[in-house]
């Protein structure tokens, strides 16, 4: 799976989550998923656990918690996908 | 230092069933996971714990700014009133949660000098959302207001002109300003949905009660 892919998967995920659809219509790896995209803390437990389920891969917290943009989320999954 | 965290329960994202269904496991410690299972109300239970975590992390994140939020790992052990702690391997908060209607409103203390805290929380009207324009004006509307009423509470309780007070930010952390300089004192807003809140810490100078803070710390506040 390429990156794109995985921007476009993410992006999917996240969008039942997204409470500032502006920044969603303009979102870019540098796109601040709290900040910007003003998901709420909790939901994105969810977002993780629909990753996981999603790419069939397992994050941990150590892992969520260097994820701040929509291009960190990318890289951590690509990594997991090896 | 302190956090402080608000969960409007009337929320849509807050209903009972609205998470994944591994959402439990993933963030309660067996302990709190025993809780939920006993309780009458899970999703009130559900939504006190989460709050009690994150403030207990927005404290110890002050205190130490690398710290993981790793939901499992912040224990937390409350008492019927709603007193209680947070353990976080060798760490360990107070914490207490004040319950006014659909608001759960935590704050979290950590400290090696004595203090006394003041806390409020405040119910806010929105406007209409017609667009995802409106809701990220909403957001913006909910922080203003959070900064508004830790400004007007704060001053009152310290009876000073509530224009001599401020906050500024760096980065995500909130610092009270008095007459343009930083004070000693640590803050911490929050908002969800309709309600806002906020938790202020002031340090008791010239007094080393180390020994005794934890059951002898004052805590005050007011919901609206």
């Amino acid at each position: 799976m390429d990156q794109t892919e995985i921007f476009e998967k993410v992006i999917k995920i996240l969008t039942p989550y997204v409470k500032n659809q502006d920044a969603l219509a303009s979102v870019t790896a540098a796109t601040h998923i709290l900040d910007d995209l003003k998901v709420n803390s909790a939901r994105l437990v969810d977002v993780v656990l629909e990753f996981e389920d999603i790419f069939e891969i397992e994050i941990d917290d150590d892992d969520v918690d260097s994820v701040e943009t929509v291009g960190n989320a990318v890289a951590l999954i690509e990594s997991k996908l090896g | 230092m302190l956090g402080n965290d608000i969960v409007d329960l009337a929320d849509p994202e807050t209903r009972s069933g609205g998470q994944h269904p591994r959402f439990d496991e993933r963030v309660f410690a067996q302990s709190e996971r025993a809780v939920l299972a006993r309780n009458s109300d899970p999703t009130r239970m559900r939504w006190i714990l989460w709050a009690v975590k994150e403030s207990a992390y927005k404290a110890l994140r002050r205190m130490r700014p690398g710290t993981v939020f790793s939901p499992p790992r912040f224990v937390v052990d409350l008492d019927p009133q709603l007193d209680g702690t947070v353990t976080v391997g060798n760490e360990y908060c107070r914490a207490h949660v004040e319950i006014d209607g659909a608001c759960v409103h935590a704050i979290a203390t950590v400290d090696s000098t004595r203090a006394w805290t003041l806390w409020g929380s405040q119910r806010i009207s929105h406007p209409s959302i017609r667009s995802s324009r409106d809701n990220a004006a909403v957001d913006g509307n909910a922080s203003q207001r959070a900064r508004e009423l830790a400004l007007e509470q704060i001053a009152s309780r310290l009876e000073i002109n509530r224009s001599e007070l401020d906050i500024e930010r760096s980065g995500r952390i909130p610092h009270l300003l008095h007459r343009g300089a930083r004070t000693t004192a640590t803050l911490s807003l929050a908002h969800h949905g309709s309600h806002v809140g906020f938790a202020c810490r002031f340090p008791i100078p010239s007094v080393d009660v180390r020994d005794e803070r934890i059951k002898r710390e004052p805590l005050e506040g007011t919901t609206h």
